[in-house]
């Protein structure tokens, strides 16, 4: 077994190899102010320009490495107060902005009263007194329209369990009030005469879906968590005994009952429900000619 | 001292005046500063060596910025514009602290 060994020139180090590097760690220091040095020592720099021009110009240089270095540290903060403050205008625009659709939208119900109270007018001076009662009923069932009235509350929640110590949220689907918990409870409402229906101030019209999503429930696509509390506006004294007939408040009783749901129903004198958002217009025809046009 | 003097001057204007750079230096002002750097403290050293020369270092910090910012632009043109600005940075950040060290072995004969 004989050693690798390569054979070196002498007089040159073993590391000649390594010159660049060695060259870069060591000398370090610009040349060029040992050879000023070996100049001035050597023949006297006394030829050489005005000291004068040579203090201006150290002078300007300096300033200008001043300057660049403050530049570049304000450059640097600089660029992460542009970042922040890109992201404050953004928030600053969404807030502005949903406010605008919330004012809009407060608009559009103001605009539907309106047009409602209009019609009522158009159609009692036409003598249609029928067809206005007809429509006033159906703006109410359907959302339309802001309604007030007697009416009962409902309030609902799942069971709350403080002895196990867990919350109401429970992770098990059994123990959360359900979508078809909910739908159930509202159908009751409609059977027993309700005439307007919110839950937790969404208002119910003929196309609202009620459904889970998770731990909450979404009504029209609006996530509502419990408790959750359903207000109707019906006849006062008829209402409260016709849904605890129907087959939503029975359904409702058996899960106070026999799984400690919370479930309370009181009845109210005045209750004041919003119209629905988000009503769309999707089919119109015109009366014929000569007919009422229904 | 007219060196530590015009240094003071140059970094308060800076501050005051807030110079904006313009956008086609903005990608080399980090080269150039680390260049400045290292102008700035090979001076230092020469000075405390004694063999501190003004001409040479007006020359070699003015020279520093250029050949950097240039090696990088040239970079860019090239596609290596990353690779090569982090070798001028290892290269100028070793002589600055080579220089810091000479430097600290006068000040404080240790």
């Amino acid at each position: 077994m004989s050693e690798n060994r390569v054979p070196v020139e002498p007089g040159r180090a073993a590391d000649a190899s390594m010159s660049l590097l060695a060259d870069l760690m060591s000398n370090t220091l610009d040349a060029g102010y040992a050879e000023a040095a070996a100049r001035r020592v050597g023949g006297g720099d006394g030829a050489g320009r005005h000291p004068r021009s040579r203090g201006i110009a150290l002078f300007t240089g300096l300033v200008l490495i001043g300057g660049l270095l403050a530049a570049a540290a304000a450059e640097a903060r600089d660029r992460g107060g542009a970042a922040n403050g890109a992201r404050l205008a953004l928030v600053a625009e969404v807030t502005r902005r949903s406010t605008a659709a919330d004012r809009a939208a407060a608009d559009l119900v103001g605009l539907r009263q309106q047009i409602a109270k209009a019609r009522r007018d158009a159609l009692a001076l036409d003598g249609e007194a029928a067809a206005s009662a007809v429509l006033d009923r159906l703006d109410r069932s359907t959302g339309a329209i802001a309604v007030t009235g007697p009416g009962l509350v409902v309030t609902v929640d799942a069971a709350s369990r403080p002895s196990d110590g867990t919350t109401t949220a429970s992770p098990r689907a059994e123990d959360r009030v359900l979508d078809r918990d909910l739908q159930a409870l509202v159908n009751g409402l409609w059977a027993a005469g309700a005439e307007a229906i919110t839950i937790n101030g969404q208002r119910l019209t003929t196309l609202s879906a009620i459904r889970s999503a998770d731990v909450a429930i979404l009504v029209d696509y609006r996530p509502l968590l419990p408790p959750y509390v359903v207000r109707a506006i019906g006849a006062p004294r008829t209402l409260e005994p016709a849904f605890a007939d129907s087959s939503g408040g029975r359904d409702w009783r058996l899960l106070a009952d026999n799984y400690g749901f919370r479930f309370e129903v009181a009845s109210k004198d005045d209750i004041a429900l919003p119209a629905a958002e988000g009503l769309t217009l999707r089919v119109a025809h015109a009366p014929t000619a000569g007919g009422t046009g229904r | 001292m007219i060196g530590a003097l015009g240094l003071a001057i140059g970094i308060a204007l800076g501050v005051v005046l807030q110079p904006t750079v313009p956008l086609w230096a903005q990608p080399y002002l980090p080269i150039a500063v680390v260049a400045a750097l290292d102008a700035v403290f090979g001076g230092l050293r020469a000075l405390l060596d004694g063999i501190f020369d003004d001409k040479v270092f007006v020359v070699s910090f003015l020279s520093n910025v250029v050949v950097a910012a240039f090696v990088v632009f040239l970079g860019d043109q090239l596609g290596v514009g990353a690779q090569l600005s982090t070798g001028v940075v290892v290269v100028l950040g070793v002589r600055i602290f080579s220089n810091v060290a000479a430097i600290r072995r006068h000040l404080f004969r240790a």
